[in-house]
């Protein structure tokens, strides 16, 4: 196992490798001085030129890309343009947010999600399947945007049940998990459904029964663990997109998370952010891809006796 | 026994958790677009950091509802005959958040650390027709001879040049009066001595003030001001709905919604902003080089029903860069829609096959409807208009390099005066190297007098005289002046828009249930 965990790291070094590489391609390709941004429209030249000196932007940019590396493994990612903070601050300072709302978004997803695809499971083809499955279909299909403004208007607005938007207590949390967690609970709740459906025709559920186990125990033990190898993949994914930052959620919801930050720096231009959100994106998403690797093991032992072979072999 | 249905027991947990009501009867709620850059005045370059700064900080000079002055920290002020020398003399009960007392030698520093070349402040400009700041900003010299605090409360400054808007100057953010024992962390803690004190800042999320119950000026009414960072103009309208803020501006796809509402009507509040929106033109290459083509572009737009239909009738036409508030001397009326003109004017140019070009346009949605419509009323008298969309970034760098033909930006006052609207916009020094490629002499020498020349009726007859000559060399399409609005809660008591974006301190607002 120590083994295997060691070798998925040390895989990550070459896709970390090859995420700065790419952004820092893209980055000096596109058009635009990321200095206009910070002088205001009544600048001298001077004052350009002493910046770009100061930020090393006339440096070559093999210069600049091995002295960013260089800085990265040192834990450093540079400092914003904008606001002159340290970019790691600012991640630091986004991050929990952002776990707060990938967190509560994940409760929804999976709450809702694994109930309603197990319930209709036990139907299949009744009102209430029918009914459920396409109120997932619509979850699939509305988008994030149309899902926010709405749990804005309709519950903050009118009903006056929770604030509209904002951050603090966990009030201003439901709304938008509710909007994030929405796809996947859909999604989920359709990808529950279809394994249960499959799982509930094995031979060894019909054993189940014939022993006579009460159908509830029938189904959470016996026939729903079967069922979360899929669902896992989809939760890791998910997840690992939502801490990577839900930039419209963000937005509607005024949420200052990771995914404003990103937006924000794009929008000003502001390399050192853009280049460290990315980065981070990319560390979070290997990182949640290796929590799911690890899930399959804990679920399935035989995934675990494989890699266990694989590992002495 | 029937089961209680789902949505009374998602009510109930809804109001468990709290209301949607965060109303608070000594606390102003507001909200921004966007977050500020920081609380370091020397790097104010952006609007919305420039009003936040004017909360905290308080500079000699500073702006009140209109475009006149009013003393801060200076209480008076005398300027020498020869308009070089200004001799301002400070309050004595002054002091900064943190309760040190202010002296002239506050301000020296403050106008020097904007001068300091180590610091790359690209708002050294304010500062660099002092006499002795060149050098000090090359490195060559310590100290900037020109800025001198005669004793604790008499500060003079001393031009190279007479400069009439100078003191103007002196009341932007860039010009606040910080606290040297603060500036280790200004760009997060204030340095400053304003009617508010910063109580915590969560980036992109709110800024929370609280009321400086020592201040030495008028303090604000309310004990504080929260502002929360919404960059949706939908969730900032659903807020004000809902009681969560207080004021709100209104963009203009929103403002026949709210006029159209008998509750709101009533408490909107419209301002005709000191602001000039247009479409710049290269005047360095053909087509437009050629002041036919230019005129023919401005006749060639409806810009009344444009406006009107397209922008909920907020705004004025413009018929030149200075907005009429202004202007005292005479104003030109602004172009006629004339499409017959237009392509008699074209014809002699020598297009009267037509013209093709390129309309380079960054920002937001809102105005790609209108851009529709002029791309529409060129094409009938045969120019015809391509739109080219970048981020703003691309699009200000091209306007630098002089790429585009043909760009359509805005320009809103930095200080209330005609000036502002002529030299950083058609002096050939600004103009060639940052702008459309204007360039005119005979411009240059007036906008080079009225910056000389001190306020009274010759100074206002050379504003008029230039406003004039370059709307007839027509080197942008004069499109109009913007008008904001705001609406306000009817608990709100006492706010008054301001003119000038960083006049508005939130000081004499009040809330009564």
């Amino acid at each position: 196992m120590v083994d295997y965990l060691i070798r998925r790291l040390l895989q990550t070094i070459p896709v970390i490798l090859g995420v700065i590489a790419i952004t820092f391609v893209l980055m000096y390709i596109i058009p635009g001085d990321p200095v206009v941004s910070m002088v205001g429209e009544r600048y001298d030249e001077a004052t350009i030129q002493r910046l770009r000196e100061e930020l090393h932007l006339d440096d070559p940019l093999w210069v600049q890309f091995f002295r960013y590396v260089g800085n990265v493994f040192r834990g450093d990612l540079g400092t914003s343009f904008y606001t002159r903070q340290p970019v790691m601050t600012e991640i630091l300072n986004k991050f929990p947010k952002t776990l707060m709302l990938a967190g509560a978004a994940m409760v929804v997803a999976i709450f809702l999600g694994l109930s309603v695809g197990i319930v209709s499971s036990l139907r299949p083809r009744s009102l209430l399947d029918k009914g459920t499955m396409f109120l997932a279909l619509v979850g699939i299909s509305a988008p994030v945007f149309w899902v926010g403004l709405m749990l804005v208007l309709v519950v903050g607005v009118y009903l006056k049940w929770l604030p509209p938007t904002g951050f603090g207590g966990i009030e201003y949390l439901i709304l938008p998990a509710i909007t994030l967690g929405t796809r996947s609970a859909a999604y989920l709740a359709r990808l529950t459904r279809a394994s249960m459906l499959e799982v509930l025709n094995r031979n060894y559920i019909r054993t189940a029964r014939m022993k006579g186990l009460p159908e509830w125990k029938v189904v959470l033990k016996h026939a729903f663990p079967n069922t979360l190898i899929p669902v896992i993949t989809v939760i890791g994914t998910d997840f690992g997109s939502y801490l990577s930052g839900a930039v419209l959620t963000e937005s509607i919801f005024g949420w200052p998370g990771i995914g404003r930050l990103a937006l924000e720096a794009i929008l000003k231009r502001d390399f050192p952010v853009i280049q460290g959100t990315v980065l981070f994106m990319a560390f979070v998403f290997i990182f949640a891809n290796l929590i799911v690797d690890l899930l399959y093991g804990v679920v399935d032992p035989r995934i675990r006796t494989e890699r266990r072979g694989n590992g002495n072999g | 026994m029937r089961k209680p249905g789902v949505l009374p027991v998602v009510a109930l947990l809804f109001l468990l958790v709290g209301c949607g009501k965060e109303q608070s009867p000594d606390t102003l709620l507001l909200a921004y677009p966007a977050d500020i850059r920081g609380f370091d005045p020397a790097v104010a370059t952006d609007f919305r950091s420039g009003q936040i700064i004017s909360l905290v900080y308080d500079n000699l000079v500073r702006f009140d509802r209109g475009t006149e002055l009013v003393p801060n920290l200076a209480r008076d002020w005398e300027i020498s005959e020869d308009g070089r020398m200004y001799t301002f003399h400070l309050v004595t009960r002054a002091r900064f958040h943190d309760g040190t007392p202010i002296k002239a030698q506050h301000a020296v520093y403050s106008f020097q650390r904007i001068l300091d070349p180590t610091a790359n402040s690209p708002q050294s400009w304010l500062f660099d027709r002092i006499e002795g700041a060149k050098i000090f900003m090359e490195g060559s010299a310590s100290a900037v001879t020109g800025l001198v605090a005669r004793d604790d409360s008499t500060l003079v400054i001393t031009l190279e040049q007479p400069f009439a808007p100078f003191i103007q100057y002196l009341a932007m953010p860039s010009a606040a009066v910080v606290n040297p024992r603060q500036v280790a962390a200004i760009n997060s803690i204030p340095a400053g001595s304003g009617p508010w004190r910063l109580q915590h800042w969560e980036r992109d999320g709110e800024l929370v003030f609280v009321r400086n119950r020592e201040y030495w000026g008028q303090p604000p009414r309310l004990e504080g001001l929260r502002i929360r960072i919404l960059s949706e103009p939908m969730t900032r309208s659903a807020e004000f709905e809902a009681g969560n803020l207080d004021i709100l501006g209104i963009t203009n796809m929103e403002l026949n919604k709210w006029k159209s509402q008998a509750k709101w009507r009533d408490r909107i509040q419209t301002v005709n902003e000191l602001s000039i929106y247009y479409i710049g033109m290269n005047c360095s290459r053909p087509p437009f080089n050629d002041v036919r083509v230019r005129r023919a572009m401005n006749l060639a737009l409806d810009r009344e029903k444009i406006l009107k239909l397209l922008r909920s009738g907020s705004g004025l036409p413009a018929s030149g860069p200075v907005p009429p508030v202004l202007l005292k001397g005479p104003a030109p009326e602004p172009y006629p829609y004339d499409p017959a003109k237009a392509r008699r004017l074209l014809k002699e140019a020598g297009y009267g096959s037509g013209l093709k070009s390129r309309l380079w346009v960054a920002g937001d949605a809102e105005m790609f409807h209108v851009l529709e419509a002029f791309q529409s009323n060129w094409s009938a008298v045969g120019i015809e208009v391509e739109l080219l969309r970048s981020d703003w970034n691309v699009f200000m760098t091209a306007i630098r390099e002089g790429k585009p033909d043909l760009y359509y930006l805005s320009w809103f006052a930095d200080y209330p005066d005609g000036e502002n609207f002529l030299f950083p916009l058609f002096h050939t020094s600004e103009s060639m190297r940052k702008r459309n490629r204007y360039s005119n002499p005979k411009v240059d020498r007036l906008i080079e007098k009225i910056q000389a020349l001190s306020n009274g009726s010759q100074r206002d007859s050379l504003i008029s005289v230039t406003n004039l000559i370059i709307h007839d060399e027509a080197p942008w399409v004069f499109l109009w002046h913007s008008q904001s609005n705001t609406v306000t809660q009817p608990w709100i008591k006492g706010y008054v828009p301001r003119l000038i974006f960083n006049a508005q301190r939130y000081t004499d607002i009040g809330k009564q249930f």
